[in-house]
């Protein structure tokens, strides 16, 4: 890969960070909001269309997709690729959050922020190398905490900033620790040379080597740093207290652009790059769900904030998401589930990574369009902060209501919402992996049928503290006239984007599900297996079509 | 009939957007609006009923429409169609949303257009899971059946309102994510078994006719675990006992119309679930599960009727007794007796009939002297005679009178199930059997009991008016059109399946006979290898047992 294809690869990026260095400089002179809010979105929009051009270039949408090539500091797939334009809607989801009217200054600045935080998290998708994945995800974090804090100037606010700070630095540095320990085993930071050099010497040897010591230490440093970003427990307490002290634009961008990130990579690294680890891994990782989820649901019940309680909705939904990863590690020990394929095609399992991220888009949307819903309602200096707050909502917002009861129904996972997709997707993926290891591996059935219970009970847990949201809004009277203040374009306009984005994968969830399955499969399996032929723990070498699998019992 | 039947699915729906948008056209607009559509619905939903009824040769394969839904590689189906087990239900719940439609008619005056929209939605989601051939579909109109109620209940409903619809919501939502785990377990198991992934109801139906599930402890008792999953979740619907505890109270905060819907045609969700998925699909694990399930819904008919003996509230005595009357469904398709089960699903529709109209009946006390205290009012026959002859009927129709319709439905399930234990006793089953049947008749004199008691204190006697002001109580109207023709069609089938039930049974049959072809054989294998205790010896005796079962069932 020469430098010149890698800059026009980096297009998207280098646009949205030249747009955010622009409106740094110009944030000094106080432009006006309107033109810095124009500027941002048609960052966003050449970003989008130099995309565009490269999806016809590089024409990876077709069946005939050309195996990745990951031979430079860049990888070029589907999943880099959906990754962006999943990165950049939510980008202009937020762009739109944070663009109304009558609010203290300093936009320019935020929206710099953003647009850095949006070409880090590209960068990460798309990253082939440790230390431009660092870069990326440090990108994100350094606006985050700029955006933190600029935002307000109240104690909370400092204490949220100063509080996430401290924790997203230190997770920083145990991330970087995970790496060294990582370059010092495979003596590389490329991805795929490491993926190589893994399974000749790592943990796919059987006699203790430098590596076998050096790699699980890594990876246990490593799962943590990005544990942090995806607020799974024990790495989730600062997301309440964040949250609830930030503003509601803050909450909705934590809420998402820190997931994305630690997604990203743990599909970049844990998943496609290091071979072996799977064996003790999926134990882990569902072990820490089962936690999460149940964490994360049962603190929820209790809170008032709104806020907060969609902070630790948020937890929940990080657990949900580790079901997927659990699956993704899972199956690569049954060996079924590597045939291609779309969704719920006759002949492949759905991929448990493609299940969340289908999962992690479903959830996005609502949640952003919650807090959109929050912005919209707030005026002046007064937040909405508590239930009391859109008690009776329906009454003084009808519409606004409708699209909140529509997150929350969808955040809950009721048909016919997008969000009973994603949990079905998770849960299909889940008993996939139950039926089709019984024939091998009994073993792995009370695991996967135990973690599938745990998760519609937990569903059932959630759907008590959204409904007390809903139950806030239809089945109270409003306790005090909200005053019409101006409400601004913007957040409406997200409200809506976020809306129809929730109800139409409800109805039609088929392209989305399969674009998600088939990103996932472009990176679902350590590229070392495919070139090196590497001794599974069960079964044969090479990856059968399932139906080989399954004989009649 | 094809697009016909997508209409009558969409219908409701485009009606509830109407009559959302209409709610600034004021009161009028918005109830017509809601009955145009309500009736338009019905009068579609009978055509195909009616047009069922007449080509039996169709069968399973009424009426059915596919589409391809999320992409060309997925194989969730957008797949309606109708059958033998949901023909009659499909055309109850039109007929009884009409009913609602009409019986709110006066008493909804909040927020109008909120309430018929999600009244028409409700609609939607009932006639969808009819009417679903998709395993997926079928789950999604069941669980959204969940929205519109919700909010019937938690906006419109009475005083513990928010409790009550919280309860409801999160009791049923629930059973029923646990029963989704249950469906993909089948469609696994015929992926993986076969080889070919549907989930076509009709197909899987098939498909497990060959490969059926295994049940032994190699595969980890997976039938049984399947069958667990989605009982639990179909059962708290039903509801049976001890899972029934939201019933009561979502029944007694519910708004009429509500209360209508839930009765009529909610809780036969359930009933309609374990019908379609668990007897004929999972037959091993019903067979094993047999005599618990029995003797949880011979619990459950027994107390529901003795708390509903205890009732002060009107609505929450019928409500009770919805606990006691979906009780004996559940007994005569457990029986597994061709008599009994076909009884089972005829006593859906009754049930259907009676308790939606007995609902009815309460709302419209409650509109004219705003209490539902059995002992603040009295002697109401002399104030409103027509109001009091409905109540009468429906009375009846529940508690059983020969010539109507409780009565056919009751008997056959208890005939069905006293077949199954003196002559037709699996095994060991025997004596449990027999306690079983026997206590079950009681369920049937105690419901005699508390609703004639109900009735002679609120209908006869002297005249008691709860709260209302002498002055006031004499502007108390009787029935009105809207209220006659609402509770009218009601009767009509009441006498209609009582007195030629049939007409009625003639769909029902077949489609009982194919379940019943799928649970005989698992049933004798499963425990024909249990020790037979001396059940003949005791069952000896007892000679002629259709003369001692007629007369035990008689009683009422």
């Amino acid at each position: 890969m020469t430098n010149s294809t890698t800059i026009t690869l980096l297009l998207p990026e280098i646009i949205l960070i030249g747009a955010a260095t622009l409106l740094c400089l110009w944030g000094a002179f106080r432009p006006l909001r309107a033109a810095a809010i124009v500027l941002a979105l048609a960052a966003l929009v050449s970003a989008a269309i130099v995309m565009w051009v490269q999806d016809d270039n590089l024409n990876l949408f077709s069946a005939a997709a050309p195996t990745a090539s990951a031979t430079g500091p860049l990888v070029v797939d589907l999943f880099g690729h959906l990754a962006g334009w999943g990165i950049l809607a939510v980008g202009l989801v937020l762009v739109l959050m944070m663009a109304r009217p009558q609010q203290d200054g300093q936009l320019a600045e935020q929206l710099a922020s953003l647009l850095f935080m949006l070409a880090g998290l590209m960068i990460v998708a798309t990253a082939n190398e440790l230390i431009l994945l660092f870069v990326g995800l440090e990108l994100v974090s350094i606006p985050t905490y700029v955006m933190l804090y600029v935002g307000r100037h109240d104690s909370r606010g400092q204490e949220a900033a100063s509080k996430y700070f401290f924790l997203s630095i230190l997770s920083s540095a145990v991330l970087l620790y995970g790496f060294s320990f990582l370059y010092g085993a495979a003596g590389s930071t490329r991805l795929d040379k490491i993926a190589v050099a893994v399974s000749l010497g790592g943990l796919g040897a059987s006699a203790i080597s430098f590596g076998s010591v050096l790699v699980p230490i890594a990876i246990l440093l490593m799962f943590a740093g990005l544990a942090f970003r995806l607020t799974v427990v024990p790495f989730h307490f600062y997301a309440a207290d964040v949250y609830q002290g930030t503003s509601n634009a803050n909450a909705g961008l934590l809420s998402t652009i820190p997931k994305i990130a630690g997604l990203a990579a743990i599909s970049r690294i844990l998943l496609a790059s290091l071979p072996g680890w799977e064996t003790l891994g999926w134990k882990v990782v569902l072990v820490v769900s089962v936690l999460t989820m149940t964490l994360g649901n049962i603190l929820a019940l209790w809170q008032n904030n709104l806020r907060r309680l969609l902070a630790y909705s948020s937890i929940a939904h990080a657990g949900y998401l580790l079901i997927g990863l659990a699956v993704a590690l899972a199956v690569r020990t049954t060996q079924v589930g590597t045939a291609a394929g779309g969704f719920l095609s006759n002949s492949a399992a759905l991929n448990g990574l493609g299940a969340a991220i289908f999962y992690l888009a479903v959830y996005m949307f609502a949640t952003l369009g919650a807090f959109a819903a929050l912005i919209y309602l707030s005026h002046g200096d007064r937040q909405v902060d508590t239930l009391d707050d859109i008690g009776g909502l329906n009454r003084t917002h009808p519409v606004v209501a409708l699209i909140i009861a529509v997150f929350m129904f969808s955040l809950a996972g009721i048909p016919p919402l997008a969000g009973f997709w994603g949990k079905f997707s998770l849960l299909y993926g889940a008993l996939t992996l139950d039926e089709f290891s019984a024939q091998g591996d009994i073993w792995l059935r009370p695991w996967f049928v135990g973690l599938a219970v745990v998760a519609v009970l937990n569903a059932a847990i959630a759907a008590a503290y959204y409904l007390r949201v809903i139950g806030a809004m239809y089945f109270r009277s409003p306790e005090k006239q909200s005053s019409s203040a101006i409400r601004g374009l913007g957040p409406a306009l997200a409200m809506a984007i976020c809306v129809a984005l929730t109800l139409g994968i409800g109805f039609l969830p088929g392209r989305f599900i399969d674009g998600a399955v088939r990103a996932a499969q472009s990176i679902g399996q350590p590229a070392a297996q495919q070139a090196v032929v590497h001794p599974m723990p069960i079964g044969p070498s090479s990856a059968l079509p399932i139906i080989a699998n399954s004989h009649p019992r | 009939m094809h697009n016909i039947l997508l209409a009558t699915i969409l219908l409701p729906a485009v009606g509830a957007l109407l009559a959302w948008l209409a709610a600034s056209g004021g009161l009028k607009a918005v109830r017509l609006t809601a009955l145009i559509t309500a009736g338009v619905t019905l009068a579609l939903a009978a055509h195909l009923v009616v047009q069922y009824w007449l080509d039996q040769g169709l069968r399973g394969n009424y009426a059915v429409q596919e589409f391809r839904w999320l992409g060309e590689s997925a194989k969730i189906h957008f797949a309606f169609g109708l059958d033998g087990l949901s023909v009659w239900m499909f055309g109850l719940s039109a007929l009884l949303t009409f009913t609602a439609v009409l019986v709110s008619w006066d008493a909804v005056k909040d927020r109008p257009g909120g309430f018929y929209a999600l009244l028409l939605l409700l609609e939607c989601g009932m006639i969808g899971v009819f009417s679903a051939r998709d395993i997926i579909l079928f789950y999604i109109f069941f669980e959204f059946t969940l929205i519109p109620l919700y909010f019937l209940i938690g906006i419109w409903g009475h005083e513990e309102r928010r409790y009550a619809a919280n309860k409801f919501f999160l009791f049923t939502f629930t059973g029923s994510v646990i029963a989704l785990l249950g469906l993909i377990g089948i469609v696994l198991w015929v992926y993986n078994a076969t080889g070919e992934l549907t989930f076509s109801i009709p197909q899987l139906h098939q498909l497990l006719g060959t490969h059926p599930i295994p049940m032994d402890a190699a595969h980890g008792h997976l039938q049984l675990l399947i069958f667990l999953a989605l009982v639990s979740g179909f059962a708290v619907k039903v509801p049976l006992v001890p899972l029934h505890t939201w019933l009561p109270l979502a029944h007694t905060q519910a708004p009429t119309g509500g209360s209508i819907d839930l009765a009529g045609i909610l809780l036969k969700l359930g009933t309609y679930g374990i019908l379609r998925f668990c007897l004929p699909m999972l037959p091993d694990a019903t067979a094993m599960c047999m005599p618990w399930i029995l003797w949880l819904a011979v619990i459950g008919i027994i107390y529901g009727a003795l708390v509903s003996l205890v009732q002060v509230d009107l609505k929450k005595l019928v409500a009770y007794s919805s606990v006691s009357h979906m009780g004996f469904v559940i007994l005569g398709f457990f029986a597994l007796n061709q008599l009994s089960l076909q009884g089972g699903i005829l006593q859906m529709i009754n049930h259907g009939f009676s308790s939606a109209g007995l609902f009815a009946v309460v709302g419209m006390i409650y509109e004219r002297y705003h209490t539902r205290q059995i002992s603040e009012l009295g002697g109401l026959a002399k104030r409103t005679p027509i109001l009091a002859t409905f109540m009468l009927i429906f009375t009846m129709s529940s508690i059983g009178l020969p010539g109507l319709n409780g009565f056919v439905g009751e008997f056959m399930i208890l005939l069905g199930m006293f077949q199954r234990a003196w002559s037709d006793a699996p095994g060991p089953l025997g004596p449990q059997l027999i306690v079983i049947a026997v206590l079950s008749v009681s369920g049937v004199v105690l419901g005699a009991w508390y609703m004639l008691l109900m009735v002679k204190r609120v209908f006869f006697g002297p005249l008691k008016e709860g709260h209302i002001s002498p002055a006031h109580a004499g502007q108390i109207h009787d029935l009105q059109f809207n209220e006659i023709l609402a509770l009218t069609p009601l009767v009509i089938f009441i006498f209609w399946i009582g007195l030629y039930p049939k007409l009625f049974l003639k769909p029902i049959a077949p489609a009982a006979d194919e379940i019943l072809a799928r649970t005989t054989q698992p049933l004798e294998n499963y425990y024909a290898g249990k020790p037979q205790i001396a059940v003949r010896e005791i069952a000896t005796p007892m000679v002629n047992p259709p003369e001692l079962q007629t007369s035990i069932a008689r009683k009422p």
